[in-house]
């Protein structure tokens, strides 16, 4: 048996008679030996670097006395053992119930028994305590994470994510680019570049003045040279050998140049271009932006712009290269994970909303035919929640991305009380038009602040084609938001405004880390949220390794199945990939801890209906296992397809 | 298709009026365009904007150091390959892309990737430093004798033959790259060949009585005391023909061609020269001593019917000799648009051969040609199993079978050039600075050997020196035979039913530079031509100064009769397997599997099988270039990778249409394996994969076979 952990207390052992009697043994050791040092806080690794540091504050250790204690017990114990995150497993005590009614299948294939005590101690002790869950979910984390606050070898070992999986990718200096800001431009490993026809930079995402006017001066020449010598434009330039790629874009009167020596493709490199060319056009439109050049062929756009665009392009460029958005490279959308039948409430309410409207009262027309076109709410961390659109006719993804990028971005200090009327050029919808959006953030009781005070809050747009259309759509907005709030159970509009999703212990998929799934019919994609320590030391930081960690994976993961061109090399292709560190063979200490030898598989999978990638824990190498609990996910994700997927929206 | 090809130097412009100084080559692919449409100007002005993009990728970043190539892609599928040799020489090749964009998938198969071409850039560059000189050791002043004579006049005459013939070479005839397929993405290093020894094998006493060839070659020529120090290395290459047209012939497998061996492991020119010999052997289809002494090139003609009807009469006189003879070029004959180039194509080693002998013949007189003449028409395979019967069993008789000799070497004519009786190159030792080696070569059959010497050693100007050479290397390389390719004598083997490997496999050591490959590659056949040929004109090899030669009618009589091996007055030689003495050993090879696959002689042929052939040698051409294609494809995407140094990197791929490949990334070698996992034996693989541990899962699965041979590899 080498069970190491045990969520249990002395105080709760009462409760934990359902547990197996090796169990209750070791517990009960585990908690006396915690009882004699409980005045040193006593630090255990795990077998991924994931360290749980206990102290026993006083003000908690009557209550809960928690003990995450995995002993490292030679190299290769329990190596494909679960590593169900702990505090995944605490997030998810109401999934846990059930799932372990449901589960008697060997979903753990290791250790069955193991798993299934500990769930048992764990539901027992909460089936006789009766605890809220929310804040017996507070208490466990903060007892997990609670620290002396000094900086010490602990607490810097301490991870973002309950679970954490080793980088195995270059390092990109993060640090010396951030505090150094170095404005020479070689010290970039990834630029944007955009200029007018005629050479007048408008935006460089890094890099000073003066090195771009020259720079740009080159670009503008080869760029010339090959439009006039061969009548063709200049694709891009690469190199083998340093990894170097340049990717020109040429949206006249727009040139847009990429840079990149991170090994996207071509492909990906032009998609996020055509990402920021459709930023400019959806503030200025294709039709000003001519309108502007056909007069002068040197004008300078950089002063037609607002600080707010290039603020907005210069959230989207880090997006695009620093944070995990799957969006781009999956080409897809996010959806609020939420029950059907609310969904479909939400959905029936705005339809029934709208109907109302439309009737005249005091004959007059509230809300004549034609005047919403649109009407999404966006509930938080720009998840879409719910589209209403007319029949026939749907938003492009990135039009949907930018809307999203630009509520973020331009609009998130407007409160609660306030609200928007801005007109958006939807580029793939029409890219000489503007079209209205009517902006309100939306309010609900407050949840989780902790929670809530990072996520990005949730919205209401109304997309409407008339420019005068505000006060119509003010009054249809704040009807539905009424009738929102007064329907459903727990309101529907708390449903919306509950930062939703779902982890990775609530699939049931063993050894998976992360995994994103895209379902191609719908064009959306989902994955679980991660598991973030929000106590950690300087947690924006951390937060961005991780992202760009994530990221990093996924990419190459995407890349292994997809050439240059953005063309898959087969229509269904299952790929698995393994790295591991041979370099590392010898015992390594990091201070006083052994480091983990670094073992991480993926796996890229594509099917005519579905995209799956996923990444495992550190250590877990059988290539069985994980095509099980892929395939898992992808059942878990059919299955669930209605909560995690928009379906149609409500169609008008 | 290529566009042009240009080399320059910037660094020796010093101010606006001499930068036509910097051009050093610049040359038009392509006859009807010609060189007068483009202008100094316009030249100036493309090498203008390579500097232009280099500067900029370099204010990017990237040390300046490291960054020695480039891909220019344009809009119009045109791309431009830039390398940077020695500091500051360009050479840069533009190519033309397809114009189609309708069909996207033909479309992709009919293009040439970038990368191929630029292994051959590399390729040609490297070969050039080996037969002349490092660009840099031309310099710009006139005073010779400091220079040996090197300058920059003398950059641009060599730059001029060498580069430009070896890429109109390529222009006329793209199916060399084809030919080559992936291999060439790695141009520093070089494919070796795999023989598994029967008796090891087999632990077979008969074969093992026979001295092992290799000491053979060590003790009685390396060690022996003429040649002692004198000759400072000797290469053993296996080259069978890549033209599959020849459907009589018995395939090996791509796993035994290339270097077999070499005596010194200080050669650190091994990769340049055996690509040097890889390059002329898929160029050329058979090496000549013209083609080894850099006399021959291809040469695009007007399609008159002259040199057809000439062809045709080949065609002919070889049908009246074997009326049952399934020809394929007699039965294209009647396809009369197309069949023109292919036709040609197919005959051309016979209208080599036959050029040559007319030549000889006129110049010694008719009579004696016209024995020759017979001996160089290929016989094709089932019209002789006269041959097979008396051969068959009788492995003593391979040296009568074979043909070998000389291809370059002292015994030819004195009235050939010198390059006919050794070929200068510039090659580098360890430990030594690069400098002027003689080579010699001799073939047996598929097999071509090159001696390396001294020039200081003289004794090869010593005929009966070489003609002992020659049979001691006889002696060794049927000994070779016996052992590796024949197996004859080794009939007591017991091995395993399967007739095939079930796998393929390409394994990059990195630190070595050597490719063991068992991917077959592309033949360069029908297809092919019918995609990338975009001129209909035939094809002529051309053999410079040859006209001169023959000027003297003085026939070289001494080297008549003297020169018994192959019966060639001249000295000059074509190694290769479609002439008629080797085509009566492939015959006898061929019988012994065919009548084994009736049940005769059964162990020798499935034996023979399983060592060298697998799975991937049956499927068709263009199945085969598409799988090249996508391995491409696969690597680049795995040199994309962000990894740190030191991260291993495995790939196990399973694709719809039943492709499997592996690929394993590590820090010393880069291994490709590809296997059909719809005919993979699930229950083997699985019952393997629950094995004892957690390790290799990914290569495990590749089944059983795949282990072993990893395991013995590895070990």
């Amino acid at each position: 048996m080498d069970l190491n952990e045990t969520y249990l207390d002395g105080a709760h052992e009462s409760g934990s008679r359902s547990a197996s009697n090796i169990d209750e043994d070791k517990s009960r050791k585990l908690s006396i030996n915690n009882r004699t040092t409980a005045s040193v806080p006593t630090t255990s690794l795990s077998l991924n670097q994931t360290i749980f540091q206990t102290s026993i504050s006083p003000s908690n250790s009557t209550i809960f006395n928690p003990i995450a204690t995995r002993q490292y017990e030679g190299p290769n114990i329990t190596m494909d053992s679960t590593n169900v995150s702990y505090i995944g497993s605490m997030k998810s005590f109401s999934n846990l119930r059930h799932s372990s009614t449901q589960r008697p299948d060997s979903q753990f294939l290791d250790e069955p028994t193991r798993e299934d005590g500990i769930e048992d101690d764990v539901l027992g002790g909460l089936n006789n305590e009766a605890f809220d869950e929310e804040s017996l979910r507070d208490k466990l984390s903060e007892s997990i994470y609670s620290y002396d606050g000094t900086p010490t070898i602990r607490t810097r070992l301490r991870s973002l994510v309950s679970n954490e999986i080793p980088s195995i990718f270059k390092e990109n200096d993060l640090e010396s680019m951030q505090l150094g800001r170095n404005s020479d431009l070689k010290s970039y490993d990834k630029n944007f570049f955009i200029f007018t026809s005629a050479g007048k930079p408008i935006y460089s995402m890094d890099g000073d003045d003066q090195q771009l006017t020259s720079c740009m001066g080159i670009i503008h020449t080869i760029m010339n040279y090959f439009q006039l010598a061969t009548f063709s434009d200049i694709k891009s330039i690469s190199s083998m050998v340093s990894g170097q790629r340049v990717t020109f874009l040429d949206r006249s009167p727009i040139i847009l140049v990429g840079y990149s020596t991170r090994g996207e493709t071509h492909h990906e490199l032009i998609k996020q271009l055509d990402v920021l060319h459709s930023y400019i056009l959806s503030s200025l439109s294709e039709r000003q932006l001519s309108r502007l050049f056909a007069k002068r062929d040197n004008f300078d756009l950089r002063n037609f712009l607002e600080v707010t665009d290039f603020e907005n392009l210069d959230e989207i460029c880090h997006l695009l290269s620093d944070r995990l958005y799957p969006d781009l490279p999956f080409n897809a959308l996010q959806c609020l994970p939420m029950s059907y039948s609310t969904r479909t409430k939400i959905h029936e309410t705005m339809l029934a909303e709208l109907s109302i409207n439309k009737t005249k009262t005091d004959g007059k027309e509230l809300l004549p035919r034609g005047t919403l076109l649109y009407g999404l709410i966006i509930s938080p961390n720009n998840k879409l929640c719910s589209i209403m659109r007319p029949k026939g006719h749907t938003l492009h993804t990135t039009d949907l991305q930018l809307l999203f990028s630009l509520i973020w971005n331009q609009f998130q200090n407007v409160n609660e009380t306030q609200e928007m009327w801005a007109p958006v050029c939807f580029p793939k919808f029409n890219p000489n038009g503007f079209l209205y959006c009517y902006i309100k953030f939306l309010k609900s009781e407050p949840i989780d602040k902790k929670i809530t005070s990072r996520c990005r809050k949730p919205a209401l747009v109304l997309i409407s084609a008339q420019k005068d259309a505000f006060f119509p759509l003010k009054q249809f907005s704040n009807n539905l938001i009424d009738v929102l709030r007064r329907k459903g159970d727990k309101s529907l509009l708390r449903e919306i405004c509950t930062p939703g999703g779902f982890t990775i212990s609530e699939v049931g998929a063993p050894l998976i880390h992360h995994f994103i799934y895209k379902s191609k019919k719908h064009v959306q994609y989902t994955m679980p949220e991660l598991n973030i320590n929000f106590e950690i030391p300087d947690l924006e930081t951390e937060l961005l390794k991780y992202e760009k960690k994530m990221k990093n994976y996924y990419q190459e993961l995407h890349n292994s199945i997809f050439d240059n061109d953005g063309n898959s090399f087969n229509a269904s292709i299952l790929n698995f990939v393994n790295w591991y560190d041979t370099s590392l063979e010898d015992a390594e200490f990091d201070g006083f801890l052994k480091k983990e030898p670094v073992k991480v598989m993926g796996l890229a999978w594509l099917t005519p209906k579905f995209e799956l990638y996923l990444v495992c824990n550190n250590g877990v190498s059988d290539k069985e296992k994980i095509l099980k609990s892929a395939k898992k996910i992808v059942s878990w994700c059919k299955r669930h397809q209605s909560r995690l997927f928009i379906q149609d929206g409500a169609v008008f | 298709m290529l566009k042009y090809i240009t080399i320059f130097d910037p660094t020796r412009s010093t101010n606006e009026n001499d930068t036509f100084k910097e051009l050093l080559l610049y040359y038009q692919f392509g006859n009807a365009k010609g060189n007068e449409g483009i202008t100094d100007n316009e030249k100036l002005s493309q090498i203008g904007i390579i500097q232009a993009v280099w500067s900029l990728t370099q204010s990017f970043g990237g040390s300046s150091n490291d960054e020695v190539e480039k891909i220019i892609e344009l809009e119009n599928n045109d791309s431009i390959l830039v390398i940077k040799v020695e500091g500051k020489f360009f050479i840069c090749l533009c190519i033309e892309g397809s114009r189609d964009n309708t069909d996207d998938t033909n479309r992709r198969r009919n293009i040439i990737p970038n990368q191929f071409y630029l292994g051959y850039l590399w390729l040609c560059y490297k070969i050039f430093v080996m037969q002349y000189d490092e660009f840099a050791n031309f310099h710009d002043n006139d005073n010779a004798n400091e220079n040996n004579g090197n300058t920059i006049r003398k950059l641009c005459g060599l730059l001029n033959e060498h580069f430009v013939i070896f890429w109109n070479n390529i222009y006329l005839k793209p199916e060399t790259i084809w030919k080559r397929g992936f291999e060439s993405l790695w141009p520093k290093h070089f494919k070796n060949a795999e023989f598994i020894s029967t008796s090891t094998q087999n632990e077979s006493s008969t074969s093992t009585s026979a001295p092992n060839w290799e000491s053979m070659i060590t003790q009685n020529i390396l060690l022996e005391k003429n040649g002692y120090l004198g000759i400072k290395d000797i290469l053993v290459y296996h080259l069978p023909s890549q033209n599959s047209t020849s459907k009589n012939q018995l395939k090996l497998g791509n796993k035994t061609y290339g270097l077999i061996s070499n005596f010194t492991t200080e050669f650190e020119m091994l990769p340049d020269f055996s690509n040097w010999l890889y390059y002329l052997h898929s160029v050329y289809d058979e090496l000549s001593s013209h083609v080894l002494a850099g006399n021959a090139h291809y040469k695009e003609l007007p399609p008159i019917e002259g040199i057809h009807s000439q062809h045709r009469g080949v065609d002919n006189d070889e049908d009246n000799n074997n009326n049952t003879a399934p020809n394929p070029s007699s039965n294209l004959t009647n396809i009369s648009s197309f069949s023109n180039k292919l036709f040609h194509n197919l005959t051309l080693p016979i209208s080599f051969a036959l050029d040559t002998v007319q030549e000889i013949g006129s110049t010694i007189g008719i009579s004696n040609s016209v024995s020759m003449y017979k001996d160089y028409i290929p016989s094709w395979s089932s019209n002789s199993n006269n041959n097979i019967s008396t051969t068959t069993n009788d492995e003593n008789e391979i040296a009568k079978n074979s043909r070998y000799g000389f291809l370059i070497s002292p015994l030819c004519s004195d009235k050939l050039p010198l390059n006919y009786k050794r070929l200068q190159l510039k090659l580098k030792y360890s430990n030594e600075i690069a400098k002027l080696y003689n080579c010699l070569f001799w073939y047996m059959n598929d097999i071509l050997i090159v001696i390396i010497c001294d020039t200081s050693f003289e004794k090869i100007w010593d005929h009966e020196y070489l003609k002992d050479l020659s049979f001691k290397l006889l002696q060794s390389m049927e000994n070779f035979h016996n052992e590796y390719i024949l197996n004859a004598t080794s009939s007591s083997s017991s091995l395993s039913s399967s007739a095939v490997e079930s796998f393929a496999y390409t394994v990059v050591q990195k630190k070595s530079l050597n490719i063991k490959s068992s991917i077959p590659r592309c033949s360069g056949s029908r297809m092919m031509m019918d995609s990338m040929r975009e001129n209909d004109s035939p094809l002529m090899l051309v053999i410079q100064e040859i006209d001169q030669i023959f000027n003297t009618t003085n026939p070289d009589s001494r080297g008549a009769s003297n020169n018994s091996s192959s019966g060639n007055k001249w000295g000059l030689d074509i190694m290769g397997g479609l002439f008629k003495f080797h085509s009566k050993d492939t015959n006898n090879i061929n019988t012994i599997t065919e009548a084994s696959e009736e049940g005769e002689n059964n162990q020798i042929s499935k034996g023979q099988k399983r060592l060298y052939r697998n799975f991937l040698d049956n499927i068709s051409e263009d199945k085969l270039w598409e799988l090249h294609l996508k391995i491409t494809d696969f690597l680049n995407m795995i040199k994309n990778s962000q990894k740190k140094s030191g991260i291993v990197e495995e790939r196990l791929l399973r694709l719809g249409n039943g492709l499997l490949c592996y690929i394993r990334d590590d820090h010393d070698r880069l291994v490709i394996i590809i296997s059909n996992w719809f005919e993979m034996d699930e229950k083997r693989t699985r019952l393997f994969t629950r094995g004892d541990s957690d390790e290799d899962t990914l290569l495990r699965s590749l089944g059983k076979d795949v282990m072993e041979w990893w395991d013995a590899t590895t070990t």
